[in-house]
């Protein structure tokens, strides 16, 4: 009598053993990236962010308010200026600024969540500077391991969606292949963040000698998270000469000119990016404040942010004709930051426009047609 | 693609699934074929025409050959084709811009002096080692050692097989041919020594090799900013990248071909623990090492005469070994050290009788400053950098002053663990004893610690360009 086999049974067993090396290979795999992430989370920040960081989780002090942002936050808001402006309006504020030179939205966020998870007293509200969901590397960025550091799997994700979308705001906006090129290197930095590639060395030498290596600027030399361009940052001495040239003053009226006639419909914010920090500050019963920074070279337009004021108030400073003292040429230290008196009366005007906010039960926002007037 | 990029993990993944997922062994050499071809064609799709060419006279020269022969008619024609074509295409591609410049340079120098004469050649990735394989083939076919293939697409994945197809090791038909004829059956394949095997050989050229190729770089791309310590620990690091690159290339071509239920030769036989330098060219690219032998070193005579002439042979195969490498003089050079030294470890052989592996430890090292030292002609980019290396080395006089960071040795942590794990059969044993569930979760493990080893640029494979 012969026995007859039947080869999909025969299958089934391998396939379910095959699926099983697979999980346990998974297992092994995810785990020991899990614990060298965790051992290794401050790896991908910059100097300048670690040491915000740092200082943030391990001070003393409680603060409640935070700064994040790029540039142009780090150098326009003073938090021992915002806090006596706020406490004049009777909310009593101790800010820090957490900002870091081109820091974008994506970024940004991510800083965000992992200040929440590790701060032992998280803040209280929080101003974030206004961009684009920018998925283009910033060129200074471009595969660096900053730019690796920010792409969990949920920021990638919020970020392959902002090159689904339509890229207005960049000059030329990436083609079908160009955004390819982009979709990849994304997902290179998702599987670089995850699992670390190429950071053995570094973090054998960290454990070799587990000081962390930094560039030494805080805390001395700033005033809790702001920095003074051209005072104590190394960068920007050329940008300010140039500013300040015959040449530069030229080219820097012609450009404010050119922001009082920007068209304010581009769309193609992404809208579920808001929604997600939004949501994820809001569950925590954290207040957030957008804020679009006194600049004339962002050009976040304005198509969706209605849809954004719905649920956050968002605060917009970069209309000359509405705000014309931070593009006066003695408030800014060049085209794209402001100097210190700049940042000492943006604080106070920021300060007053965040104290209405955050003290109205019903959240509005004010208008870029109708800048809030203090 | 290489195989150390993220798409070659996706290619081989669709690859092995569709495999695995066909019933019919024929449909699954079909399948295997189109991938090899995928992968060919993934470099330039130009150069498909080419292998596809040599398949093609390979596979009519043997047939006719064969066919000759049993009509009592002369067979040598049919091999003289695939010869000529074979090393035509090598020749053409490959030797063309070295002989046309070395040929102006010796009228230049004779007084009468040319133009530009070079071609605008693009060298097609791993034609030294399919032509080798197809040549090989068709001269064991001459010499009554193998029938002719009759199956077209099976000789055609032999020639094409994408594991082993662009940087060897070089696959005789006599190994592989019966290979396609057998039933391939998924129970019967060993799974997991064959990832621990690619896992190993990733180690060694993505976290080693690429790992320590910035610093032979910088030191050979400048030497003389650097002081002597650092052109040794350069040339050490390059033996150490070219081993780890080349065998970490061998190790995951072999392991992806067990995937699909074929053995491949091994390659390397860790080279650098020879007793002298006749053991490590049977440990060095074993494959290469084997070809020369048996069908240029034996067929020139071999050992068969007296000694000038075996010394002859000898050298001669070592100098054309040395050109496979590149066309390029140094290489030449690299080849005619290494001849040298064979020949004159034959003479120290005959002369000290069973005396001559008294003192191993002085054979090794004699045989390691043979091979360090013939690296420096193999790596350098002229031959005024190579002689002020080699200077450098041996006489501790180099003119430049910097120095590269003594803790870069700690790259090689790795490579001792690997190398360990491997020559030490005890430890491979208590591996296979462990619960195959418990393995497969230390890959997974041991793979996320070598990503964290793994430089962000890719590199392409050093053998790619031979």
């Amino acid at each position: 009598m012969t026995t007859r086999t039947n080869p999909r049974a025969d299958a089934r067993p391998l396939a379910l053993q095959a699926l099983g090396h697979v999980l346990c290979f998974g297992v092994g795999l995810l785990g020991v990236s899990r614990l060298i992430h965790d051992y290794d989370w401050r790896g991908l920040y910059s100097d300048v962010t670690l040491e915000k960081v740092q200082h943030l989780i391990e001070s003393d002090e409680q603060y409640d308010t935070l700064f994040v942002g790029s540039s142009r936050m780090y150098a326009g808001v003073i938090p021992a200026t915002f806090d006596a402006e706020m406490a004049d309006q009777g909310l009593p504020t101790h800010s820090f600024n957490a900002a870091d030179c081109a820091m974008g939205m994506h970024e940004a966020n991510a800083l965000l969540r992992d200040l929440c998870e590790r701060m032992p007293n998280p803040p209280k509200r929080v101003v974030v500077e206004l961009h684009w969901w920018d998925p283009v590397f910033r060129a200074e960025n471009h595969r660096t391991t900053r730019a690796v550091g920010w792409h969990s799997l949920g920021e990638t994700l919020s970020v392959l969606r902002s090159i689904a979308l339509p890229i207005d705001a960049q000059d030329p906006a990436p083609d079908f292949a160009g955004k390819i090129t982009l979709v990849q290197d994304h997902l290179r930095c998702l599987v670089g963040n995850l699992f670390r590639v190429g950071q053995g060395v570094r973090i054998l030498k960290q454990l070799w000698s587990p000081s962390p290596s930094t560039n030494g600027v805080y805390p001395e030399e700033l005033e809790r998270g702001y920095c003074e361009l051209g005072k104590t940052n190394r960068w920007g001495r050329r940008a300010r000469n140039r500013f300040v040239s015959p040449e530069g003053q030229a080219e820097y009226a012609d450009l404010v000119e050119t922001a009082k006639h920007w068209d304010r419909s581009q769309k193609g914010f992404n809208i579920a990016a808001f929604k997600r920090q939004a949501d994820y500050l809001q569950s925590r019963g954290i207040d957030l404040i957008y804020m679009v920074a006194p600049t004339v070279e962002s050009k976040p337009g304005y198509g969706d942010l209605e849809i954004i004021r719905r649920r956050v108030p968002v605060l917009v400073y970069d209309q000359p004709l509405d705000v014309p003292e931070y593009f006066a040429t003695e408030n800014r230290f060049d085209t794209r930051h402001l100097n210190r008196s700049g940042g000492v009366s943006f604080s106070r005007r920021l300060a007053a426009d965040c104290a209405r906010e955050w003290g109205n039960t019903a959240r509005t926002g004010s208008r870029p047609d109708q800048p809030s007037a203090r | 693609m290489l195989f150390t990029e993220p798409r070659f993990l996706a290619f081989f993944a669709l690859a092995f699934a569709v495999h695995w997922g066909l019933r019919s062994d024929v449909w699954r050499k079909r399948w295997l074929l189109v991938c090899s071809y995928v992968f060919y064609g993934a470099w330039d799709w130009r150069f498909l025409f080419l292998i596809l060419g040599s398949t093609v006279i390979d596979y009519v020269a043997a047939r006719r050959l064969e066919r000759a022969r049993d009509g009592g008619r002369p067979t040598r024609p049919w091999l003289v084709l695939s010869l000529v074509a074979n090393l035509g295409i090598l020749g053409f591609f490959k030797y063309c811009n070295f002989f046309a410049t070395s040929g102006a340079a010796l009228l230049s120098w004779l007084g009468l002096p040319v133009g530009d004469v070079t071609l605008q050649i693009v060298l097609p990735v791993g034609i030294s080692f399919f032509t080798f394989q197809t040549m090989s083939y068709s001269i064991d076919v001459y010499r009554g050692h193998l029938r002719a293939e009759r199956n077209f697409w099976d000789f055609a994945l032999f020639v094409g097989f994408f594991p082993q197809l662009v940087a060897g090791p070089i696959v005789r038909a006599i190994d592989f041919l019966p290979q396609l004829a057998q039933s391939k059956r998924w129970r019967a394949v060993r799974f997991q020594p064959a990832l621990w095997l690619f896992l190993i050989g990733f180690i060694k050229k993505a976290c080693i090799a690429d790992g320590i190729a910035p610093t032979v770089d910088a030191v050979y791309g400048d030497p003389a900013a650097y002081n002597a310590a650092s052109m040794w620990i350069a040339t050490a690091f390059y033996a150490i990248q070219i081993y780890c690159d080349f065998s970490g290339y061998s190790d995951m071509a072999i392991a992806c071909a067990r995937l699909f239920g074929y053995e491949l030769r091994l390659n390397f036989n860790h080279p650098y623990f020879a007793r002298d330098i006749t053991d490590f060219w049977r440990r060095w690219h074993i494959s290469l090492s084997g070809w020369l032998r048996d069908y240029l070193y034996i067929p020139l005579g071999g050992n068969r005469g007296s000694r000038l002439f075996t010394h002859r042979n000898l050298m001669l195969t070592m100098l054309l070994g040395g050109l496979w490498h590149g066309a390029g003089w140094n290489f030449v050079v690299w080849g005619a050290l290494h001849g040298t030294a064979l020949v004159l470890h034959k003479e120290w052989m005959r002369w000290r009788g069973a005396n001559a592996a008294r003192v191993p430890f002085l054979s090794q090292l004699s045989m390691l400053a043979v091979v360090l030292t013939a690296w420096i002609f193999f790596r350098a980019t002229s031959f005024s950098d190579a002689f002020l290396i080699v200077r450098g080395c041996w006489t501790w006089n180099a003119p430049g002053t910097e120095a590269v960071d003594p803790r870069l040795a700690l790259l090689l942590l790795p490579l001792a663990l690997a190398h360990a794990m491997a020559a030490w059969p005890t430890a491979l044993r208590h591996l296979q004893r462990v619960p195959a569930p418990v393995a497969t979760l230390g890959l997974g493990a041991l793979t996320a610690m070598a990503l964290l080893f793994v430089p962000i640029a890719d590199r392409p494979f050093i053998y790619f360009q031979f």
